[in-house]
């Protein structure tokens, strides 16, 4: 079964417009599905996506997957970076992981609760 | 009957060629061999300015395993190793978190395309001892991925979003039995079992039960998935609805067909074992679909367009007797190769080079080159005409015009023949300068060898 890397973590809403950006890099290719509680709002490729005001996210839950494969041949890193902006608060979760086997995948897991 | 006879012709021409290649290769036993590969672009060229090919090449990936690899190879510091082959790419020693595929697929820059090569071989007899190299190369401007290539990331990417779309509804799944395994628990323990009843009765009916709740969790989170039109946005109104009807009915089927291990006791964890067979599962199905595409993408260099610059550098030192106290420069080369490739497999090169030689450390006698080649491949065959001009420092520039054809007969066997005109006084008998090469390769095509007067 391939790796799977989860991070648990909160974020203070205002009540300003909250962005989502991720950032997939060493350059592997992936996608992600963000959940706003059980429902799908996005999936694919997320850069500066409203997710929505910070006074109605307030108490829900952000679920993301994002699904990374190796792709480079001389090199087994993996990353995913996390970004919500407010404008008042920029927050980046970062969180990195190495392949065992050349061309396998990693999944890497983020519950944010908006507070 | 016409594919047998087109066998035996194919066999036919095979130990044909296999003699005739057995009598070119006496001819190009020669010294100062060079390959027309080595002047229209170089692979590692500390390798290629020492003449050798190696079958085993050290390539690192992290800083760490850089250093044991030259710390375990150049030990002594007094003896240089006999046969050693290493190249690394600095740039990717290390993570670079802001660097999307996207990016790097469509533009790549010289820094990520630098790479420096070591290299040792045995000095040419009679001299004992040994030479050693080293080499860096770059592509200044690598082109552009082709119209082909991009369409094999599209398919590519669209099967890494159902690849994920799949983890994401295993992983709700997963989620949804953490809670459901609590009301099983507490409602059976309550009601439904019988003091009376063997261990084992007691074990079959939560068994039962269990994959009845994991069932309808599979069926209420795919229908809810499916409902939404977020997910696997980019898949036509047809792919749709089949790939969550076919992942539910695969996921339903692995379901019925898992028998659980014979127990004596009640366990709280048969959901765990069935997620993790689910999961399982789920990774065949994407390994066996995307590596159809991820070998291609791949070869992400292999098929650019456009324009592309490539240039290296390479110096080697001869050490007599293996000491270094014995070392001085030996050879010193220089190659830039500018190139145009069109869609449609017609590649446009040219190539620039300087070859030195050293004699007690100071170069004497230096040569350069200058040429073009036109290449074009479609499916097994090749053909491709070039021109070269070498030009030293005392005497006339001499030229070299040559016609290559290639015919792939099977996997890595290539019939190859080059017809044409040498430079002034280079071929083996001493004699005109007519080139009439043919040949059977066993490799990538690779063109007869020329040989060239020092």
């Amino acid at each position: 079964m391939r790796k799977k890397i989860t991070f648990d973590t909160q974020f203070l809403v205002s009540t300003n417009d909250i962005f989502l950006t991720i950032v997939i890099g060493n350059p592997n290719p992936g996608s992600s599905i963000v959940r706003l509680g059980e429902d799908v709002i996005i999936e694919g490729i997320v850069k500066n996506f409203k997710i929505g005001n910070g006074r109605s996210l307030k108490g829900k839950k952000l679920i993301i997957l994002t699904t990374v494969q190796d792709f480079l041949i001389n090199s087994n890193l993996t990353s995913v970076t996390f970004v919500l902006d407010d404008g008042v608060t920029t927050k980046k979760y970062f969180l990195d992981g190495t392949v065992d086997v050349d061309k396998d995948k990693i999944d890497y897991k983020i519950n944010i609760d908006l507070k | 009957m016409r594919n047998y006879s087109k066998h035996l012709l194919k066999i036919f021409l095979v130990i044909l060629i296999n003699q005739l290649f057995a009598f070119r290769n006496n001819i190009v036993a020669q010294e100062n061999k060079i390959e027309i590969e080595d002047l229209k672009a170089t692979g590692s060229p500390a390798f290629t300015i020492l003449g050798i090919n190696p079958t085993a090449i050290e390539r690192p990936q992290t800083p760490k395993a850089m250093g044991v690899t030259l710390l375990n190879a150049f030990n002594n510091i007094n003896v240089i190793p006999k046969s050693f082959a290493f190249e690394v790419t600095p740039y990717w020693l290390s993570s670079h978190n802001n660097l999307e595929f996207e990016d790097y697929f469509n533009h790549q820059s010289a820094v990520q395309n630098l790479a420096f090569s070591v290299a040792t071989s045995p000095l040419d007899s009679p001299s004992v001892g040994t030479s050693l190299s080293f080499g860096f190369r770059t592509m200044l401007f690598a082109g552009a991925p082709n119209s082909d290539l991009k369409k094999c990331k599209e398919n590519y990417i669209r099967n890494l979003g159902k690849d994920n779309t799949r983890e994401s509804i295993l992983d709700q799944i997963n989620e949804d039995l953490k809670h459901k395994a609590l009301v099983i628990d507490s409602s059976y323990d309550k009601s439904a079992r019988n003091p009376n009843d063997s261990i084992l009765k007691i074990d079959s009916v939560y068994r039962s039960l269990i994959l009845l709740e994991i069932k309808e969790v599979i069926k209420y989170r795919i229908k809810k998935d499916s409902a939404n039109n977020e997910v696997l946005s980019k898949l036509n109104s047809s792919e749709r609805p089949k790939f969550f009807d076919d992942y539910r009915n695969f996921l339903l089927k692995i379901v019925n067909e898992t028998k659980f291990k014979d127990s004596d006791t009640l366990s709280n964890t048969r959901k765990d074992e069935l997620y993790t067979i689910l999961n399982t599962a789920t990774d065949t199905i994407s390994k066996s679909q995307d590596n159809i595409f991820i070998d291609s993408l791949r070869n992400v260099n292999k098929y650019r367009v456009g324009w592309k610059l490539e240039t290296s550098f390479a110096i080697s030192g001869d050490f007599k007797n293996d000491s270094t106290s014995n070392g001085e420069w030996s050879k010193l080369g220089l190659w830039v190769t500018p190139a145009y490739t069109l869609e449609g497999n017609i590649d446009l090169i040219g190539v620039l080079r300087y070859f030195g030689n050293f004699e007690a450390n100071k170069i004497t006698n230096g040569e350069y080159y200058a040429g073009a080649r036109v290449l074009y491949k479609n499916g097994d065959f090749g053909v491709s005409f070039e021109t070269l001009s070498k030009m030293q420092n005392k005497g006339k520039p001499s030229f070299r015009y040559a016609l290559n054809l290639d015919y792939k007969l099977y996997d890595n066997v290539y019939i190859t023949g080059t017809f044409g005109k040498n430079f002034d006084g280079s071929n083996i008998e001493g004699n005109g300068n007519l080139i009439t090469l043919l040949g059977i390769n066993f490799g990538m095509g690779k063109n007869p060898v020329v040989s060239l007067k020092k």
